[in-house]
């Protein structure tokens, strides 16, 4: 990018709260039933229905108000949100406007590339989520599917304080990683579950005011939110450049072309005439409740990360990767709790061959085959020595496949490591007097050799000598 | 048309009709002045603009007559604006009493067969309307 232009971003984050029922009714949330079985009158907007606030989806919004450092409002109130569309039955979408139940929090994010920065987010607010419309399968006609329609959503608005797509992407992850650690979002971008719209301006560096943003759609993974940014960014430069005028309008990302496109936009698209909800009275939120909340919230990414440097002593690194979710995390902590003394070894593991093995598996970490404190018992046969690190991934991949645990399988393939130095030192006294001609142009200088003979030695043990003690043994030997 | 306010006296919040600006108030209401007052008023074209919003069939020749109507109630308001409401919490609503919260428990059972036995079209369980998209 130019570097005569400066990018401004701000994001609108849609995460569905995890509760069992929805915003407003009784009915269930859960994903993947058959069409409109969830659906209930007062989701339908049948006349004569009146909403009921969930407690829980109010409890969830605190408890992200209170990890953001934001203010819980002691009163926020539910407003109609007026559009015509047939996956919105009622003609409104319950939300809030003037006062949302959070208001003014900040997060540090730190992208991949560039300076750690706060990010703010202006507000979160409660509000129920529309059906689905499926526009294809039926004859002239739209489908419509009212099982998603009243699922609790917390929209997060950030202020417009990014200047790039991958801090963009940072933000979300980050905001990704706090609402799974909070269990107030499954977070499935997949199944919609968290969804996110970007809001992209550029200007003249050193211009004060805002250049005209476009509101980017259908950003469904973290790939396709810096991929459609960096588009955008690139075609309103271009407008720009070519004498034209940025129009403020909403552009869906088109994952397939790589490219935005703008909607079709009704002249007054935006105009939803909000107002207060008459069939919701303000929501109240005393501070006790707020308190409760507080006392209710787990160790936060941040915090744990820290933790994770200190009392493990792991690299900055290696502490983001394992706290980046709650769930391994817990995992890795598992695993140092019941196995050897040597907080890096189960790091390398829990990021190397576990987290390698669930990816290639497709699996969440709940349903591994392998369990923390099986995962132990491998690591302390390598810290005892017992295995070598070789030997020890074939352990794992058995391990994995069900056949054991690390010492039954050890025994069973016999992959006990080699360390008596007796049946060593005849292993490599065959393998010196098997190649004498190495041996002359190792002793002649030739240094590079040295690893040859490890292939040796180990090729004779089958793999099962204990590479340190060929390496020492060795070295006496041809060095003699 | 039954009345422009229709369904929104359901409401009692005529504010329903009016476009807003995202943070403010009534968005394009303009001031006219009439025998030496300001007053606010409502053209035909946003009184077309409104009805369509809101999915109204006005009949045409009506116009008129809705566009003096609405601009009257409009006079009201700003005859109401000249209170001074600084120090006044704006109220959301007319009981002052504070939401009850529900536990989050699934009670609902599926009533897919009774809901849609009364709707005009239905497929594999989902409904049918008329294509919204081309």
């Amino acid at each position: 990018m130019s570097q005569d232009w400066e990018v401004v971003i701000g994001l609108e984050i849609h995460a569905q709260l995890a509760t069992r029922s929805k915003i407003f009714s009784a009915a269930s949330t859960s994903y993947g039933s058959e069409p409109n079985t969830q659906a209930c009158a007062v989701d339908l907007g049948m006349p004569g229905v009146l909403p009921v606030l969930n407690r829980e989806a109010v409890r969830m919004a605190a408890m992200f108000g209170l990890a953001v450092g934001a203010t819980v409002s002691p009163r926020s109130v539910f407003a109609r949100k007026n559009y015509f569309y047939p996956d919105l039955p009622k003609g409104y979408q319950i939300s809030q406007f003037e006062l949302p139940v959070v208001a003014g929090g900040e997060l540090l994010i730190e992208p991949e590339e560039g300076e750690p920065k706060v990010i703010g987010i202006t507000r979160a607010h409660l509000e129920e989520d529309a059906g689905k419309s499926l526009h294809e399968n039926y004859d002239k006609m739209t489908g419509i599917d009212l099982n998603r329609a009243g699922t609790p959503l917390l929209e997060i608005v950030s202020e417009p304080d990014m200047r790039s797509a991958k801090e963009a992407v940072a933000y979300m992850k980050k905001i990704h990683s706090l609402v799974r650690y909070l269990e107030i979002c499954d977070g499935n971008m997949q199944e919609g579950s968290f969804r996110c719209d970007a809001n992209v301006s550029v200007r003249p560096r050193g211009q004060k005011e805002f250049g005209t943003r476009t509101e980017l759609k259908n950003l469904n993974s973290f790939r396709f939110v810096e991929r459609a940014i960096n588009f955008e960014i690139e075609r309103q430069i271009d407008v720009i450049q070519g004498g034209g005028k940025v129009v403020q309008e909403t552009r869906l990302y088109d994952p397939d072309k790589g490219e935005t496109r703008s909607l079709r936009t009704k002249e007054e698209a935006n105009d939803y005439r909000y107002f207060p909800d008459p069939d919701l009275l303000p929501l109240v939120i005393e501070p006790a409740f707020v308190e409760e909340v507080r006392a209710s919230l787990p160790e936060l990414p941040d915090a744990k990360r820290r933790r994770f440097v200190e009392q493990y002593g792991l690299p900055e690194y290696d502490a983001g990767v394992l706290t980046a979710g709650r769930d391994l995390a817990d995992f890795y902590e598992a695993v140092v709790a019941a196995g050897p003394d040597d907080a890096k070894l189960a790091a390398n593991w829990v990021m190397g061959e576990f987290s390698g093995a669930l990816n290639k598996a497709g699996l969440a970490l709940e349903d591994s085959p392998v369990s923390a404190a099986a995962l132990a018992g491998l690591l302390s046969r390598i810290a005892d020595n017992t295995i070598s690190g070789r030997g020890a991934k074939d352990v794992f991949e058995a391990m994995w496949a069900g056949e054991g645990d690390a010492d039954s399988i050890i025994e069973a393939k016999g992959l006990k490591q080699i360390s008596d130095s007796g049946a060593l030192e005849a292993m490599i006294d065959e393998v010196i007097a098997a190649n004498p001609q190495q041996v002359e142009q190792y002793r002649a200088g030739k240094d590079k050799l040295f690893g040859f003979f490890v292939g040796q030695v180990m090729k004779a043990s089958k793999g099962k000598a204990n590479p340190q003690q060929v390496n020492e043994l060795l070295k006496q030997k041809l060095d003699a | 048309m039954a009345g422009i306010f229709g369904k929104h006296t359901i409401c009692g919040n005529f504010r329903a009709l009016l476009p807003m600006r995202a943070d403010c108030g009534v968005l394009f209401t303009s001031p006219v002045h009439i025998h030496g007052e300001i007053l606010m008023s409502l053209s035909p074209e946003e009184v077309r603009a409104v009805a369509h919003l809101a999915r109204l069939a006005v009949d045409e020749q009506r116009i008129p007559d809705y566009s003096r109507d609405l601009s009257r109630i409009l006079e009201l308001v700003e005859q109401m604006q000249a209170v001074d409401t600084a120090s006044v919490e704006p109220m959301a609503h007319p009981l002052d009493m504070a939401q009850r919260l529900r536990p989050d428990e699934v009670t609902e059972p599926n009533q897919r067969e009774r809901f849609q036995a009364i709707a005009p079209a239905v497929e594999d369980g989902v409904y049918l309307v008329p294509r919204v998209i081309e």
